[in-house]
């Protein structure tokens, strides 16, 4: 097994909401090895977000512990990139000023700064739109600026909540060709959170499913389709409709038995499917 | 393969699916229109106003009418003699008070909606006290102000700052409170620290709320040292509309209101034009520029 990265132990995490309490997660135990790709999956409210949000050290645990390479996580985890749903650009920079925020911040010299942040900006194709404001770039771009904001200081571990929820199909399968391709150049250990069964296997080495609230994990399983993949073709890839068909069983059973069942979900994997 | 399909947005306010090239602009005939209707309302009022000062029909010691009034405007640009001062140095006296309390009420404003904006306990212990002075209303509380500060510049400064910093205040705080918290963990992961979370992302995010309060406090500052005249001044235009009222001279008070009206119109273009210029990352800016 290789390095572990992100371990968490026996983790409980129960909320107050209003007079009662919920409990989210409910003894999560995990670990996400170096340089894997890992996706979560798993039903609305499931808790799966909170779990990344341990991992940057945004939450604290009701009960167990969250270690990353080793320490237990306390405060706000530097180490780590985050990656919102919301692209979450700064509306004030420029798309350029954005991408050299976090070189900036860590006191990256300005001609540095520049040069890479221009690289991933050519990278994914945003060249030309360098100096403008986050509003006059469309969602899919935005998206991009976000992702590339945070490849861009070289976080050895990323954590991606959803990042591809709001967009449409089409422009959602570019970006996770663009993740790919990044990803296997610079081999970040990458924690991805998505509702969509079929993005999670294109991308994953792993895929964890999550049961319903309060969330606990329900299955593990390794992704055997080869590399380099071709998110526009993988549906024809060797091993994907067994691997799609044995998960999708287990998912399937927490998505129908959810109470909130997400109809996100089903338009995901069928329109994907579609693509 | 990247950017499909992808393009930026088209600038805001041309209306789509018209042909290019035609004159006719639905928006621009709209606001034509807009302007030529307000100029018919106040043509109309003028018109009506000089007919009836001068016919008799309405007292023109206390009306006066729209000539006379222009007549007297010319004749203080000329620098007529007001009370001992010409109108330049009774606005110079007002503006004299009005600039430095809005510096003041504006640092204060600005200050302490930061400090309350980030910590939510100070902010519920001052609250009933910050409401408590700010639902006093300013002409009570001026004589204070004489008796602490005496007759003159600073006790008319003290009420231009309670109106220009309650403005403010309420809005940097309102937007120190409203800033995306989710901008903010994402800084901290990046690894920026408490000053530069404060410098590049707190202020920048609260600065839209900031200016509206500055842009707000204009009025009130204006407000703040006419009242402060009222109560206890040499010069300035507060004073100079009390003198005229206490002369019965409408014509000379009018006046006095349009060259107070005119300047506080110029200082808050001013801070608009500085707001539009400092939020240009923001969308439809012009149109809030027009519409202030």
């Amino acid at each position: 097994m290789t390095e572990r990265v992100i371990e968490y132990e026996h983790i409980t995490k129960r909320f107050w909401s209003g007079r009662s309490e919920i409990t989210a997660l409910d003894d999560v135990s995990l670990r996400i090895g170096e340089n894997e790709f890992t996706s979560i999956v798993g039903p609305s409210g499931c808790g799966k977000t909170t779990l990344l949000r341990l991992g940057a050290g945004l939450e604290e645990v009701s009960e167990g512990r969250t270690l990353f390479r080793g320490q237990v996580v306390d405060g706000i985890n530097t180490k780590v990139g985050y990656i919102t749903q919301d692209s979450n650009l700064y509306p004030w920079m420029t798309l350029r000023q954005n991408v050299e925020f976090p070189l900036e911040v860590q006191g990256v010299p300005r001609g540095e700064r520049r040069s890479r942040a221009e690289e991933f900006i050519r990278m994914v194709g945003l060249e030309g739109f360098e100096n403008h404001w986050p509003y006059q770039l469309s969602g899919g771009m935005q998206k991009r600026g976000s992702i590339i904001r945070t490849m861009v200081y070289g976080p050895s571990v990323v954590l991606m909540d959803e990042p591809f929820g709001p967009l449409d199909a089409q422009t959602r399968m570019v970006l996770q060709n663009d993740l790919l391709r990044i990803w296997e150049e610079k081999r970040q250990t990458i924690l991805f959170i998505t509702h969509d069964l079929t993005e999670a296997i294109a991308l994953s080495d792993k895929v964890v499913v999550m049961s319903a609230r309060p969330g606990t994990i329900k299955a593990v399983y390794d992704i055997p389709i080869s590399r380099p993949r071709d998110v526009f073709q993988i549906h024809d890839q060797a091993g994907f409709t067994e691997v799609y068909g044995e998960i999708w069983k287990t998912f399937r059973s927490e998505v129908v038995g959810s109470v909130d069942p997400t109809p996100e979900l089903e338009a995901g994997t069928t329109s994907a499917g579609a693509g | 393969m990247t950017g499909l399909g992808e393009t930026s947005t088209v600038a805001p306010g041309r209306a789509a699916g018209r042909p290019v090239g035609r004159r006719r602009n639905p928006v621009v005939r709209e606001r034509t229109l807009v302007i030529l209707g307000q100029l018919g309302i106040i043509g109309a009022l003028v018109l009506a106003w000089e007919f009836a000062g001068r016919s008799g029909a309405i007292n023109s010691r206390v009306f006066s009418y729209p000539s006379a009034i222009i007549e007297r405007v010319f004749s203080m640009l000329a620098g007529e003699d007001l009370h001992g001062n010409t109108v330049f140095e009774h606005l110079l006296a007002t503006g004299h008070a009005l600039v430095v309390g809005f510096a003041i009420g504006a640092v204060l404003g600005v200050a302490l909606g930061f400090v309350l904006g980030r910590s939510a306990l100070l902010a519920r212990v001052l609250e009933p006290y910050l409401l408590g002075i700010y639902s006093i209303p300013k002409i009570a509380i001026a004589p204070l102000f004489v008796l602490l500060f005496g007759i003159g510049l600073e006790s008319k400064i003290a009420v231009v700052v309670m109106g220009v910093f309650f403005m403010v205040f309420f809005n940097t705080f309102a937007g120190v409170l409203s800033v995306n918290e989710e901008f903010i963990n994402i800084a901290r992961i990046m690894g920026a620290n408490g000053a530069a979370v404060t410098r590049r992302i707190i202020v920048p995010a609260a600065l839209p709320s900031i200016l509206l309060g500055l842009k707000m406090g204009v009025p009130f500052g204006v407000i703040g040292a006419i009242i402060g005249e009222y109560i206890a001044a040499t010069k300035g235009i507060g004073w100079l509309i009390i003198r005229s009222t206490s002369f019965f001279d409408a014509s000379g008070l009018f006046a006095a209101l349009a060259f107070l009206v005119v300047s506080t119109w110029i200082l808050s273009q001013l801070v608009a034009l500085i707001e539009a210029r400092v939020l240009r990352w923001q969308p439809q800016r012009r149109q809030e520029l027009v519409t202030y």
